[in-house]
């Protein structure tokens, strides 16, 4: 299914819990779902606003009975929300460093979503540009992929992504400055401890 | 000893700093040893600190693997200087030949980018002495990985299980290969391994339905066996294991929509598990009680439920 022509904001929050999933578990490939809203102009072109992460995995993320488990529940979640707040799209961090792909574990998934939100997008980290965020050197550590007409996940052009940000790396370098990665919790996290709230609400709010 | 006691531990010692006592810092890195928990930058923290002010306090064993553990979680994150200056430690201590000393060095040099000298220095040469060298036959499929040569690694890992059959760390490594490479089937095979050497491990018994759950099927074959295994799994967890109870959940929900293959006792399964989930969420998190609820009433596992003020689940 050849996806909507959108343009893509992807708030500060969001981003941070992204990053944070990926700290959290630096050896292991993560992923997560996006929430926002998809707003549609009189243009084909449709605004679709990330406003929110929800990390999922950290282990055997090809398998899908809890990830199936999982969908159900954040996409209530968001129902809940209001807003007209949905499921908009995918993210993933690789293990290796030197992994620049959407494995074929990753599109699946990504096409998964897709399904049920043709306007989704998936967010990959650029782990090759990790060392230079983490320096501040760099904004830029957040990839976009989109499907293009035959339904094959592409990077694409970066003007599609809006992150909205005062400065990216200098608010995640004060988060690491607290140890905030240890207080995010996943749904693989829940699932071994349901007290643990994969929903991580005010996690993000300013001290 | 349960990871919530190691985090319990850790928050103690991060309150204290640098005046944590000896025995926290020893009591968290043998829980860590014990747990087999990766947490390598506050390993690396507390082991220096522990190694710096109380080495004197330990007895020698327990010195010589402290300062193993130490240097492998320096090499994780990446600390280089305090790295060095613990494998050197340990080298002086062995033979040149302790292949055991010989992993961490190519441990260090592989986290360091420079993978020719890691494999022909270290794993070659080893190998070349000591071809069944458990050490180091593991080190050359993590090399593999590091280069993102799955196959390679897999098919290395292969041989390496022919030769070790009853190592069970290398059958959980070589299913999650098999599954990074989407080949569900051999994964699963890896687990009916697993099962062989130990039958009453729950969560071998969750990620082999996992597994068979994901393969699936039209004949619902897959989910009746996957079903069954989560079954073993709650009831060797007294009801506990969120997962299995999920899962439980998940395959009524698959086999309701397959002609002929639901049972009454097996239906019976599913809303059981489902009353269990409602309970445990009623009780340990509510506000995620009204999803899960929404989840069971879609797999058709629940007519509905209601919290009473006291937080009691009732069934309609």
């Amino acid at each position: 299914m050849p996806s909507t022509e959108a343009a893509y904001t992807l708030q500060e929050n969001a981003a941070l819990k992204i990053l944070l999933h990926a700290a959290k578990y630096p050896s292991a490939a993560v992923n997560g779902v996006l929430l926002g809203t998809v707003a549609q102009s009189e243009s084909d072109l449709s605004a679709v606003t990330i406003v929110d992460a929800v990390p999922l995995f950290h282990t055997f993320l090809s398998l899908s009975p809890m990830l199936e488990t999982a969908l159900v529940q954040v996409a209530s979640y968001a129902k809940q929300q209001g807003f007209g707040l949905q499921v908009v799209g995918y993210y993933h961090a690789n293990a290796s460093l030197l992994d620049k792909d959407l494995s074929p574990t990753a599109r699946k998934i990504a096409d998964k979503v897709h399904q049920r939100q043709p306007a989704s997008c998936t967010i990959l980290v650029d782990n090759t540009k990790l060392q230079e965020f983490c320096h501040q050197e760099s904004e830029e550590v957040l990839q976009l992929w989109l499907q293009d007409s035959s339904g094959t996940w592409k990077p694409s052009s970066s003007d599609l992504l809006t992150v909205k940000s005062e400065g990216l790396s200098m608010r995640y370098q004060q988060l690491q400055a607290q140890h905030t990665y240890r207080r995010l919790f996943d749904f693989d996290d829940h699932l071994n401890d349901i007290a643990k709230d994969w929903s991580n609400d005010g996690l993000l709010n300013e001290p | 000893m349960t990871l919530q006691h190691l985090e319990d531990i850790r928050e103690i010692i991060q309150a204290r700093g640098q005046r944590a006592s000896f025995e926290d810092l020893q009591t968290y890195l043998r829980l860590v040893r014990e747990l087999k928990v990766r947490d390598s930058e506050v390993v690396a923290e507390y082991g220096v600190l522990l190694l710096r002010k109380f080495k004197k306090q330990l007895s020698t064993e327990e010195e010589l693997l402290t300062t193993e553990q130490v240097a492998t979680a320096a090499i994780d994150c990446k600390a280089f200087d305090a790295a060095f200056l613990l494998v050197t430690a340990l080298r002086k201590r062995f033979p040149s030949s302790s292949q055991r000393t010989t992993r961490l060095v190519e441990m260090y040099f592989e986290a360091k980018g420079q993978l020719e000298k890691a494999r022909d220095n270290y794993i070659t040469n080893t190998l070349d002495v000591s071809p069944d060298s458990q050490y180091l036959l593991k080190r050359q499929v993590a090399l593999e990985k590091t280069q993102d040569n799955i196959q390679g690694a897999i098919d290395l890992l292969c041989k390496y299980v022919d030769l070790f059959m009853m190592d069970r760390e290398a059958w959980e490594e070589l299913g999650e290969l098999y599954l990074q490479a989407q080949m569900f089937s051999q994964a699963a095979h890896c687990y009916e391994e697993l099962l062989l050497h130990q039958a009453h491990h729950i969560p071998y018994h969750v990620q082999y339905a996992d597994i068979l759950y994901t393969i699936g099927g039209s004949n619902g074959n897959n989910f009746r066996t996957a079903r069954s295994y989560y079954a073993a799994a709650v009831q060797l967890s007294k009801g506990t294991n969120v997962r299995a109870l999920y899962g439980l959940c998940a395959c009524s929900a698959q086999l309701s929509g397959i002609k002929g293959s639901v049972g009454k006792d097996q239906e019976e399964l599913g809303r059981k598990a489902a009353e269990l989930l409602q309970k445990l969420y009623a009780a340990r998190s509510p506000d995620k009680l009204k999803m899960v609820t929404e989840l069971l009433k879609a797999q058709g596992l629940t007519s509905g439920a209601s919290t009473s003020k006291a937080g009691t689940v009732l069934l309609e």
